[in-house]
């Protein structure tokens, strides 16, 4: 154990496991996929981990958003309330282990989460935040740009996702 | 807050219990061992100063450990020349007011008696109170308490010069570790919160206390440099006196010319001297009020100038000098506070379906 470890170490997560897990989940995700070894293990260190029990609220609807979240094991449920007049909420769709969501929130200032997310089971979630994205960009500006590259393909490949979505309910009404 | 307690778990309350213990614990070490504070104060100021300069280092790629080891050899080297060079000069200057400052207080002594006595004559109620005599008790007080507080101050300066090296090196090398595993700590429902609410926070003082520290340097070097030019003694000395006072808001400008105003009145070394130290503080402090501040301080503290002044009257009220120095920080991180806990619970009520 390095000298940094045991000065501040973590009480509450379960370390051996949430090491491996964390550079395992960055690896496989799409927007740290461009990193090399030595900026994955940096950007480790900058991340969060959390752990959800099971049902426990990740973040709400309308919730002001900080950042994006990687599922690193579990699965988590997207809700959304059906209307403006009832509590009842409805399960729009299922992430599990090595997706991601709240990317947005991540580049927009002002981003309320446009739907809730609950953790379906004893889930480990990694939280990449808009302060982590700032940090990186200021300490270690090529990194930071890798993964802004990658954020803006991501949401890229969204925005032209949820184009043809709209275009395909205009023709089908 | 209806909402964000719904789902608090039990694992949350034990991180919640453990991160107020952390805080308390903290706050009992401080409050039994208060010598600390100064040095803890003084490292906090140093990692804001000296953070952007460490991470300047990372951005070309030097690990944060060797970019502050060489940090802290270069402050050595820097300040091994202050102390070779600097040093004596600041000391000549020094010895110099010191062996005048006996003769100043003998003329402001001479002053003072003469027109205490012009006074009497006019009114004679007033032969009973000496304030000549008050004023030299006054002085004598003084440098008797100076004298008996010197060891104290002395050992204070000892532990200083200790600990906020090594408290700095700490702070500069694991501060964002640290900062990470208090966040580990805080329970899932309110980590966003509290994680955007502290990045601000420490985002805001940063820029604060670099913005003070830039301006401090600015009303030195252009006192120094004005009083250097038109041959004023004891230039460095006025200088900086002008600018450790400069932090101050309203009351250190005033401070700060005292000294400087002091000699030229009671021992003018060059003709108009009173003039010309008074146009250079004036100029300096011109300078500061519409240039530096508007566009350094109040950018990066975003109060409105009726609020700077209440603060600072509350703070003097307090905390005395120590509370106007930190007033417009703390209501800066109140404004920070009250936005967010304003954002949520109006968020809340805007969005709730309930309504």
């Amino acid at each position: 154990m390095s000298l940094n470890k045991f000065l501040w170490l973590d009480l509450f997560s379960q370390k051996n496991d949430s090491e491996i897990t964390v550079l395992s989940t960055l690896r496989s995700n799409l927007l740290f996929a461009k990193l090399s070894a030595r900026e994955l293990n940096y950007v480790s260190k900058v991340v969060h981990v959390r752990t959800y029990e099971p049902g426990e609220v990740i973040f709400s609807q309308y919730e002001k958003g900080l950042g994006m979240y990687m599922i690193a094991k579990g699965a988590v449920e997207i809700k959304i309330r059906a209307s403006d007049k009832g509590e009842s909420e409805v399960v729009v769709t299922t992430l599990d282990a090595g997706t991601f969501f709240g990317e947005l929130a991540l580049i927009d200032n002002d981003n309320k989460r446009t739907a809730s997310a609950y953790a379906l089971g004893p889930t480990t979630l990694i939280g990449f935040f808009k302060p982590d994205l700032l940090d990186i960009m200021e300490r270690r500006p090529q990194t930071g740009v890798k993964i802004l590259y990658q954020l803006s393909r991501v949401l890229g490949r969204r925005l032209s996702e949820t184009t043809e979505l709209i275009s395909h309910l205009k023709k089908a009404a | 807050m209806r909402l964000l307690l719904k789902n608090f778990k039990s694992n949350d309350g034990a991180k919640l219990a453990f991160f107020f213990l952390t805080i308390g614990l903290t706050g009992f070490i401080f409050f039994v061992t208060p010598d600390l504070m100064p040095s803890s104060l003084l490292s906090i100021l140093v990692y804001f100063i000296f953070s952007p300069v460490i991470d300047g280092f990372e951005r070309r790629g030097v690990s944060r450990t060797n970019a502050v080891i060489g940090f802290f050899l270069l402050s050595g080297v820097a300040l091994a020349a202050v102390v070779t060079w600097g040093i004596p000069m600041a000391t000549e200057e020094f010895r110099s007011f010191n062996a005048g400052s006996g003769k100043t207080t003998s003329i402001l002594y001479d002053r003072l008696h003469e027109q205490e006595k012009a006074l009497a004559e006019k009114i004679p109620s007033l032969k009973s109170f000496s304030i000549t005599q008050h004023f030299a008790e006054w002085i004598s007080q003084s440098a008797k308490s100076l004298w008996t507080g010197l060891s104290r101050i002395f050992s204070q300066v000892l532990l200083v010069s200790f600990l906020v090296p090594f408290f700095s090196f700490v702070l500069l090398r694991d501060g964002h570790e640290i900062r990470r595993s208090l966040l580990r700590m805080v329970p899932n429902r309110f980590f966003e919160t509290v994680y955007s609410l502290s990045y601000r926070i420490i985002d805001k003082m940063g820029g604060y206390v670099s913005a003070r520290i830039i301006e401090a340097a600015a009303v030195t070097a252009m006192v120094t440099i004005g009083c250097l030019i038109f041959g004023v003694p004891y230039a460095i000395l006025i200088g900086l006196f002008a600018g450790a006072t400069n932090p101050i808001p309203y009351l250190g400008p005033v401070l700060g010319a005292i000294p400087a105003l002091v000699l030229a009145l009671l021992e003018p070394a060059v003709p108009n001297q009173l003039a010309i130290v008074g146009m250079i503080l004036l100029i300096a402090n011109l300078v500061d009020m519409f240039l530096i501040f508007p566009f350094l301080v109040a950018r990066i503290v975003d109060l409105h100038p009726v609020v700077v002044v209440v603060c600072v009257i509350i703070g003097s009220k307090v905390f005395g000098v120590v509370g106007m120095i930190v007033a417009v920080p703390i209501a800066s991180i109140l404004k920070i506070l009250i936005e967010e806990f304003y954002t949520k619970v109006y968020n809340q009520r805007a969005d709730s379906p309930l309504r």
